[in-house]
């Protein structure tokens, strides 16, 4: 588990991360999303030790990190994959890391096999390609089998195997009731990988809660309704106190109320339906509703949009 | 597969001393597997075993030449020329990378994850760096003393070389805990400034800058300081005439400012290390 209480991050006027109070619990698989900037690796890195708050705290089971007894042995993170030394064989990376908490030489080859590294063990590093690198980050990050693990990006530039193989393994990890944390600002990806969101814009807390919960609550999720009178419907739905939107002429979005209430309205009222169906809000749309307020870095004249 | 229970160790010296002693083996890996490594020490026999010879031929030609007075000269003191010159501005060149690397590529992160208590991670690299350079410095130092030796021992040089078996070996020990120190000291200052080329221009200034300065200042107390610096006590820790001339200090105090020096750049590094982020 991890635990933030009022963490924040200030370098000089910019505030990156600002009083963050979170729980991140374990047995499932915790998106962390916002925009560029929004403090997301900052936050990460302050988990870690790496980065020391300004104020606040940053607990893993309770603890800073560097009270941990073998760190390695409750957090694993992949932050940067091509954070290696390109001069060293892949291999040696992870037995100088196995060394430190004197975790045996075996192990090291049996997480290589885990990410399927072993042919590419013994070459070094800098040759290795993006997908390797992921790959020898996260066989470093099982290393010490630990049972908290985070992910920064893990996915950006991976082809759709590699893709799919890291979110195979989070789910799995989350399923032996580690506690998974995961940053990303690809939302489809997220959508299929994560039980609960959080997410932050300018450093602050926009949302933290399952991932179901954030997609019913966007503006997107609505049911429609196809019907050749459809106006002899819209009288009934807002008398339920559903919110009506004509879409087209034969054509009504309905949010509010769920197919069944819908389909029972319309039957009560005698209208005939050609059509009735959920519209699923993507978490793209819902992510964009979210932060639509909190963007920190919105696109200017003559910038990129 | 659920995560194994972590038994934990109650926190104390014992546990600090065992994960010291990891972070030690961990760092031989890190040392031992990068090309840097081997060239450098590659490098600095080549160089020592060359420029030892080349020393030992022209005192010995001088000597016969009349331009220095005719001595019987150790032949220690052309290993100890060679370190002092060369071969130290080579040991830097190879310590610097094993920590100024680590910022460059962002490996200190995957480093500092595993030994997240900063200045054990810096004490660590100072023990193994230290420890090769030593063995490199004595091997290098060996070789050149009896290379220079045998060069001495041609019947063209013959009579003024000599080589006393204890005196050389003394010498060839504090020659490697010289380049030991100074691994060390090279060591803090990569730690501070993070970058190698930030290290090497300090530590060039350090190293040969300062004491030139001081000594072109003259007057005593530039040549009371000049003695203090890591060069010309290096020299006078090595027991050399040959290679500076004579130094106003003994070899103890010398070492005693050697190893300030070093304590000194470790102090800063760890310091830099500790409250920076990484």
């Amino acid at each position: 588990m991890i635990t933030l209480r009022g963490l924040t991050k200030r370098y000089g006027d910019v505030l990156a991360v600002d009083s963050l109070d979170l729980e991140v619990r374990p047995g499932r698989v915790t998106g962390f999303l916002g925009p560029n900037g929004a403090g997301k690796s900052t936050t990460m890195r302050m988990v870690l030790g790496l980065d020391h708050p300004t104020s606040g705290r940053a607990l893993v089971g309770g603890r800073p990190y560097r009270e941990l007894d073998r760190p390695l042995h409750h957090v694993g993170a992949v932050l940067d994959a091509r954070a290696v030394h390109p001069g060293r064989s892949g291999r040696a990376h992870l037995l100088a890391l196995a060394r430190t908490h004197r975790i045996p030489d075996r192990r090291v080859d049996d997480v290589l096999e885990r990410v399927g590294l072993e042919g590419a063990a013994r070459r070094r590093a800098g040759t290795f390609s993006l997908g390797m690198s992921q790959r020898l980050g996260i066989a470093a990050a099982l290393l010490g089998d630990p049972g908290v693990l985070l992910f920064d990006e893990p996915v950006n530039g991976l082809d759709p195997d590699g893709v799919r193989w890291i979110r195979e393994l989070m789910r799995e990890l989350a399923g032996q009731g580690r506690t998974v944390f995961v940053s990303s600002h690809l939302m489809a990806e997220m959508q299929l990988t994560a039980d609960h969101l959080v997410v932050i814009g300018r450093g602050r807390l926009i949302a933290d809660a399952p991932l179901a919960e954030v997609l019913a609550h966007s503006a997107w999720t609505a049911v429609v309704v196809r019907s050749p009178h459809p106006e002899d419907l819209v009288t009934a739905l807002a008398a339920e106190g559903a919110e009506v939107e004509r879409a087209g002429p034969t054509e009504l979005v309905v949010t509010g109320l769920g197919t069944e209430r819908v389909g029972e309205l319309a039957h009560r009222a005698g209208v005939v339906v050609h059509e009735l169906r959920t519209r699923d809000a993507s978490l793209e749309q819902a992510y964009r509703e979210l932060t639509e307020n909190a963007v920190q870095y919105t696109a200017r004249d003559g910038e990129r949009p | 597969m659920t995560p194994a229970p972590v038994v934990e160790r109650p926190a104390g010296p014992r546990r600090a001393l065992s994960d010291l002693a990891a972070a030690v083996s961990a760092e031989w890996v890190r040392l031992r597997s990068v090309r840097t490594t081997w060239w450098g020490a590659a490098a600095a026999l080549a160089l020592m075993c060359a420029v030892a010879p080349s020393v030992a031929v022209s005192t010995v030609s001088n000597a016969q030449n009349g331009t220095v007075p005719v001595a019987q000269v150790p032949a220690a003191e052309m290993a100890v020329y060679a370190t002092l010159w060369v071969v130290q501005f080579v040991v830097i060149g190879l310590v610097l990378p094993v920590v100024t690397t680590e910022y460059s590529s962002g490996a200190v992160r995957a480093s500092l994850q595993a030994v997240p208590v900063r200045w054990r991670l810096l004490a660590a690299k100072a023990v193994v760096t230290a420890g090769f350079a030593f063995v490199l410095g004595a091997v290098a130092a060996s070789a050149g003393t009896v290379l220079a030796f045998a060069v001495m021992s041609h019947p063209y040089l013959a009579g003024y070389g000599t080589l006393e078996a204890g005196a050389a070996v003394v010498s060839v020990l504090r020659q490697g805990a010289y380049l030991a120190l100074v691994a060390v000291t090279a060591l803090g200052a990569g730690a501070a400034l993070r970058s190698v080329a930030g290290a090497l221009t300090a530590l060039f200034l350090l190293v040969v800058g300062l004491p030139v300065m001081l000594l072109m200042m003259g007057g005593d107390t530039s040549v009371f300081w000049s003695e203090r610096t890591l060069f010309v006590a290096g020299a006078a820790f090595m027991d050399t005439d040959l290679a500076l001339g004579p130094v106003g200090i003994g070899p103890f105090s010398a070492g005693v400012v050697i190893l300030c020096w070093s304590a000194a750049a470790s102090a800063v590094g760890a310091l830099v290390l500790a409250r920076r982020d990484a």
